[in-house]
């Protein structure tokens, strides 16, 4: 599957642009990462496309096929996972799956596909329990075995570990993982970790704008030399942030040890090598590369 | 078939909530209440299981029933329910067909409340009056039975789609058309109740035996099924 | 507290944010606008077009403003309260606020949005009202009307769906709850279950909306007790910490206040239903057998002393009756009215004991040994109506109306003496004119109040009594003395109509053609009453007209106006004519015959003399297509189903067939005996009839002996 997004746009009464022009070139096997702050679009893009809003301006075409026009063919490979969702509380797990299931018009043996999604998300002990009955985690399970049903060619999710235990987090990561050899899988969140993880390229957006788009390591390359730490002991200055900006601060029995990210360092800082995050944080404060 | 299935699913979640159960229980009462309080005397003086008595009765029993029809819809389209879109509408299904799909599930499971009403109504007939002759009901149930249900069913969907909370103002419409007598005319007359009023004023004593009802009314009955049919079309094909 | 008031004041600035609110707040508005023009839709045609000021019209706006705010309002609440359940902010109130506290709070500021609406709705109303109906807004009336009618209806529905919602944690259980409700208040003939709408249609602009005011106020005070039991019941249910209903009920029911305001509200809306202290549901009026008349003893003398307290609305008499009969001890009945307390009952002076029979408003006397026995009976209230449309009598304020079938006279159950003496004193307060049978002897002054004081002789025992703040106007036709009592609101438009001219061939009209007037040496009254008792009475001399009656107001000059002002024009020949029938002549009800058939043959005639055969032709065609329609109606042609109705409805139903032989059947046959012998000989035999049979009794034997007709000749086709 290939997905081509050409200078993509939308705004909202015509003004308020949440998304401005954006390119993208989106092949199979690809499992991405998207990752912005609050408001910077991410949500925008993956409604944009799974063609549940329209765009201002610009194409989305799969596989060649304009996105608008040919709807039904991208749903027929789609699974997506919105941000907030709803399910129907009234039926049990297994209900819901199957009623999606037929939505979805699988031809093949729709009872197998529903108890290998079961399966793969830990549902079993609950696939007769009603989904008013489940945990916010639980839920969270039966969003995501809905869009695995029918092994999609494109799995979208959005702030799919949310509410899931680090355990699960780390099951589900490797699960979109392992799926990923032979379809695109677009993961937003905010979890830098779990993009670090499994994710073989990322886009960093803000704004509207796509600030990075490359792998996790080539971001982490263009930070170097830009990470440092320093400890500052009870009586000295604080540092308030300028140029840099502070990551993480750790306070210790000697002092306070701060973690900074920024083109003109301290110099009583000491560089380190930096993790994603740092790169991330880089990438936001530069406005992008 | 496997959309059949997804109708299936549509009327069990509509059946088996505690409002439908609540729904039945309140419109048997009203049916047994409109029977036996109401129309016992019969409607303007004709036989309580006259056609006329029976068109009374369900322009009464109907403006409630079109009040659940719309209560449906609201529940179609509340928080809950739009917040489960975000999934549905990434399957492979047109929202066209996707409303069509709902639109069948309540049409059916209000159908079954339909068919409570006139199973009580038949059978408080047959136990009170040993009346069995329900042919001469099959008129007045076209007659009031069919604009309502389809205006109610077209008008739910379509105003629906636009705004929710113009959907409750529907509820004190019915109401208020339904069971007071505005003295409205035609096609506003949703329920027939208004025309029935008036109509008995300037009848004589062979237009009751004949249950013939005046050509204005039956094209306003004719015009708000179809005005019904159109809605719920149109209601389907609104893009959200 | 300040904080409490801050809470409310917020939540409703976050009210008027919903665009819903403002939508509600309009077709509210919208309604109590259309509702001004409610007089001419409503089911009493006899009422359309009658004029209109804020009196007839300000219900009309506060019954339709009632009848779409509550259910909008009822769905308000709704949405209010599961708001935050739909929005998911539930966890996030509750956290700050005790949800208890919050649900009063959006309780008080719905309160507070709906007397925002009044308001704000009277004041469009005023607008419209002054620039459109040109009338004067009487803002004393608006306040009544939409104080008690029109803001309890919608607070009513707020408390009851707040109730519901909280007992059923579901909105829609709610909504149809409050769907079930409404269906009931509007179909339902029982006032007390009129929680929308109130049972009253207008007010009188004649008398005002006294009479009808406890009406609605118990209807008010009933429902008080049920809404706010349902919302006790509601905060008893209301679901906590996730638990189910009953769990909750035993968490929420340790705040104790709560299961006994449930308990005591519910118990106090069970005892205002269970004693209702205005309808009389053992009626006479209400009881279709005939009553038995102890034939061994006569009644020859009544001597009524009443007082009445309009402000209170009741009355206290003094009742003498004076009957003659055998030396043996003997038992009579007399019919009270309920509402009417016996204090004490004596006979020849000594106290003795009464009984009442079960189920009636008839009680049982031992009158003593001897020839001439005195009965003096005690008694004081108010007066009891059989049913809230059905006024038989009333004291208010302004006004006070009283039917001979109110039993404000309490009616012995015995033969009568040819001629009855009635010797009365009535006294009320000055500014009230009263308009007693028979002759006013003297007026009395003193205090304020006037007595005054009357006699009369009469078989019929017609005793009705009126009094408000009349005009009177008299003049003289055919040796009659005309006495017209009007209330000064009409009386310019009343005589504008030639009310006289009309009155005066009325007269002439029967005095030609039946004979002269038997109450030459007493004047005839015609007497304006209000509408809460539609059409016209005769009792005794004196005919009452309801204030609709010629008092009516047409957009541009059409033919209904024409066709209403003949419709008035007869219900006055009619009432004239019982003058002749009915209280000259006693017509001894044989059914289909009675006073009722000749007075509706006498004013038709009068109305083909007046106004030409085609008017009294239309006129007549009416009796025809009432009989057809009567013979069509189902019970009619199977009456062994009568039994089973229930007896309210068999009672209705007796009572549809009785007015259309009475009023219709008769008359036709009166009509067809004209057509037999002459109009000429025809009426010459009735008016032989009339001079043969004055200050007695005339039966359907005697008619026919004298037109020498039979029963079979006459019988419709």
């Amino acid at each position: 599957m290939e997905i081509k997004i050409t200078n993509l746009s939308k705004a909202y009464r015509g003004k308020n642009y949440v998304l401005k022009e954006i390119n993208l070139d989106l092949k199979t096997p690809a499992l991405i990462g998207l990752v912005g702050p609050n408001g910077a679009g991410k949500t925008t893009l993956m409604r944009l496309l799974v063609s549940q809003i329209l765009p201002s301006q610009g194409e989305i075409t799969v596989d060649g096929y304009n996105l608008f026009k040919n709807q039904h063919y991208l749903k027929e490979r789609l699974g997506y996972l919105p941000q907030d969702f709803g399910l129907y509380d009234e039926l049990t797990v297994e209900q819901f799956l199957d009623y999606i299931a037929c939505l979805k018009g699988s031809k093949a043996n729709r009872k197998k596909v529903i108890n290998d999604a079961i399966g793969r998300t830990n549902l079993d002990g609950k696939r007769r329990a009603r989904i008013k009955t489940l945990s916010g985690g639980q839920k969270q399970r039966v969003g995501i075995a809905q869009a695995m049903l029918n092994d999609p060619e494109l799995f979208i999710v959005d702030e799919p570990t949310v509410g899931l235990d680090p355990e699960e987090r780390i099951k589900f990561r490797n699960l979109f993982s392992e799926n990923a050899s032979n379809k695109i899988v677009i993961l937003s969140t905010h979890i830098i970790d779990d993009v670090e993880s499994i994710c073989n390229r990322l886009i960093v957006m803000d704004h509207g704008i796509i600030l990075y788009d490359g792998t996790p390591t080539e971001l982490v390359q263009k930070t170097v030399n830009h990470v440092a730490v320093v400890e500052l002991t009870g009586a000295e200055q604080m540092i308030t942030e300028g140029q840099y900006r502070v990551v993480s601060r750790l306070v210790s029995p000697t002092g306070v040890r701060y973690r900074l990210v920024g083109d003109d360092l301290p110099r009583s800082s000491k560089l380190i090598t930096p993790t994603l995050e740092d790169a991330y944080v880089y990438c936001m404060m530069k406005g992008g590369f | 078939m496997t959309k059949l299935n997804v109708l299936r699913y549509e009327i069990r979640r509509l059946i088996s909530t505690k409002q439908y159960l609540y729904s039945l229980l309140i419109i048997s009462l009203l049916t047994y209440d409109v029977l036996n309080r109401l129309l016992i005397g019969g409607f303007k003086g004709t036989a309580p299981f006259s056609p006329w008595s029976y068109s009374e009765f369900l322009a009464l029993v109907i403006s409630v029933f079109s009040v659940i029809v719309i209560l449906m819809w609201i529940n179609v389209f509340s928080e809950k329910e739009q917040k489960v879109r975000g999934i549905i509408f990434s399957a492979p299904i047109t929202q066209s067909r996707y409303y069509l799909i709902k639109g069948i599930a309540i049409g059916l499971a209000a159908s079954l409340i339909l068919l409570v009403i006139i199973i009580l109504s038949f059978g408080y007939y047959y136990l009170v009056y040993g009346f069995s002759d329900y042919g001469t009901f099959i008129m007045p149930m076209v007659y009031f039975i069919c604009p309502s249900f389809l205006i109610s069913l077209g008008l739910g969907l379509f105003i629906g789609k636009i705004n929710v909370k113009i959907l409750y103002l529907l509820i004190p419409l019915f109401l208020v058309i339904g069971l007071f007598n505005l003295g409205l005319p035609g096609l506003l007359d949703l329920t027939g109740g208004s025309y029935l009023f008036d109509h008995f004023n300037y009848l004589n004593l062979e237009v009751i035996e004949k249950y013939t009802l005046t050509k204005e009314f039956l094209c306003s009955r004719m015009i708000l099924i179809v005005l019904g049919l159109c809605l719920f079309g149109i209601g389907c094909r609104i893009k959200q | 507290m300040r904080d409490r008031v801050e809470l409310i004041w917020n939540e409703v600035k976050l009210l008027f944010k919903l665009k819903m609110v403002i939508v509600l707040i309009l077709l509210t508005i919208i309604f109590m606008i259309i509702g001004l023009g409610a007089v001419n839709s409503s089911d009493n045609y006899a009422l359309h077009n009658m004029r209109q000021t804020s009196r007839i019209i300000a219900l009309g706006s506060a019954r339709y403003g009632a009848l779409f705010g509550s259910v909008l309002f009822g769905m308000m609440t709704i949405i209010l309260l599961n708001r935050d359940q739909r929005k998911g902010s539930k966890d996030l109130i509750e956290a700050n606020l005790e949800y208890y506290q919050l649900i009063i709070v959006r309780i008080i500021s719905l309160i507070l949005l709906v007397i925002g609406t009044i308001l704000l709705g009277m004041l469009v109303v005023f607008i419209v009202q002054t620039w459109i109906y040109q009338t004067v807004f009487e803002l004393r009336i608006y306040l009544f009307s939409y104080g008690v009618v029109f803001f309890p209806a919608i607070l009513f529905a707020i408390l009851l769906t707040s109730g519901v919602y909280l007992i059923t944690d579901n909105s829609d259980m709610s909504l149809l709850s409050l769907a079930g409700l409404y269906f009931l208040s509007l179909t339902s003939n029982n006032y007390l279950l009129n929680w929308v709408q109130t049972h009253a249609l207008l007010y009188s602009d004649f008398a005002s909306i006294r009479p009808v005011t406890s009406f609605i106020l118990y209807n008010r005070l009933f429902w008080v007790s049920i809404s706010l039991g349902v919302l006790a019941l509601g905060l008893l249910f209301k679901r906590r910490y996730q638990r189910g209903i009953y769990e909750s009920m035993l968490i929420n029911g340790q705040k104790l206040f709560i299961p006994l305001a449930v308990v005591g509200l519910l118990c106090l809306a069970l005892l205002i239903y269970s004693h209702e202290p205005l309808i009389n549901s053992a009626d006479s009026a209400l009881n279709i057998e005939e009553p038995v008349i102890n034939e061994r003893v006569i009644l020859t003398k009544i001597l009524p002393d009443i007082t009445f307290y309009p402000d209170k609305g009741e009355m206290k008499a003094v009742v003498n009756y004076i009957f003659c009969k055998e030396l043996a001890e003997e038992r009579i009945e007399l019919i009270t009215n309920t509402g009417l307390q016996i204090t004490s009952v004596k006979v020849n002076g000594l106290p003795t004991g009464f009984e009442y029979l079960k189920g009636t408003d008839r009680i049982q006397v031992d009158l003593a040994d001897g020839e001439q026995v005195e009965l003096e009976v005690t008694y004081e209230g108010r007066i009891k109506y059989p049913h809230v449309s059905t006024v038989a009598g009333y004291i208010s304020e302004n006004s006070i109306y009283l039917l001979e079938q109110s039993h404000w006279i309490f009616e012995p159950l015995t033969a009568r003496d040819e001629q009855v003496e009635i010797i009365g004193a009535v006294t009320l307060p000055a500014e009230l004119t009263a308009v007693p049978v028979g002759e006013i002897t003297a007026i009395k002054e003193e205090a304020g109040q006037k007595t005054w004081e009357y006699m009369l002789k009469t078989r019929s025992l017609e005793l009705g009594f009126f009094a408000a703040e009349y005009t009177q106007k008299i003049f003289n036709v055919a040796g009659i003395e005309v006495q017209l009592f009007t209330s000064p609101r009409h009386e310019a438009y009343l005589f504008q109509k030639d009310l006289e001219h009309y009155i005066t061939g009325i007269v002439e009209y029967y005095t030609q053609v039946i004979g002269e007037y038997a109450f030459l040496d007493q004047p005839l009254k015609i007497v304006e009453s209000s509408l809460y008792k539609t059409g016209g009475h005769s009792t005794a001399n004196v005919i009452t007209i309801a204030e609709y009656v010629f008092n009516r107001e047409f957009t541009n000059s059409t033919s209904m106006e024409e066709w209403r002002f003949y419709q008035d024009i007869e219900l006055l020949a009619h009432e004239i004519a019982h003058q002749w029938w009915g209280s000259g002549v006693e017509v001894t009800v044989n059914t289909p015959w009675s006073s009722e058939g000749l007075a509706c043959y006498m004013s038709n005639k009068y109305m083909e003399a007046e106004f030409g055969e085609e008017v009294s032709f239309m006129l007549s065609s009416y009796w025809e297509s009432s009989v057809r329609l009567m013979q069509g109606k189902y019970y009619y042609q199977h009456p062994n189903q009568v039994g089973l109705l229930k007896k309210d409805m068999q009672t209705q139903i007796a009572t549809e067939k009785l007015k259309t032989e009475l009023y219709s059947i008769m008359p036709l046959q009166l009509l067809k005996a004209e057509k037999i012998l002459g109009k000429e000989q025809f009426l010459q035999s009735l008016a032989r009839l009339y001079k043969q049979n004055l200050f007695q009794s005339v039966s359907y034997q005697e008619f026919f002996a004298e037109t020498n007709l039979t029963k079979e000749a006459i019988t419709l086709d």
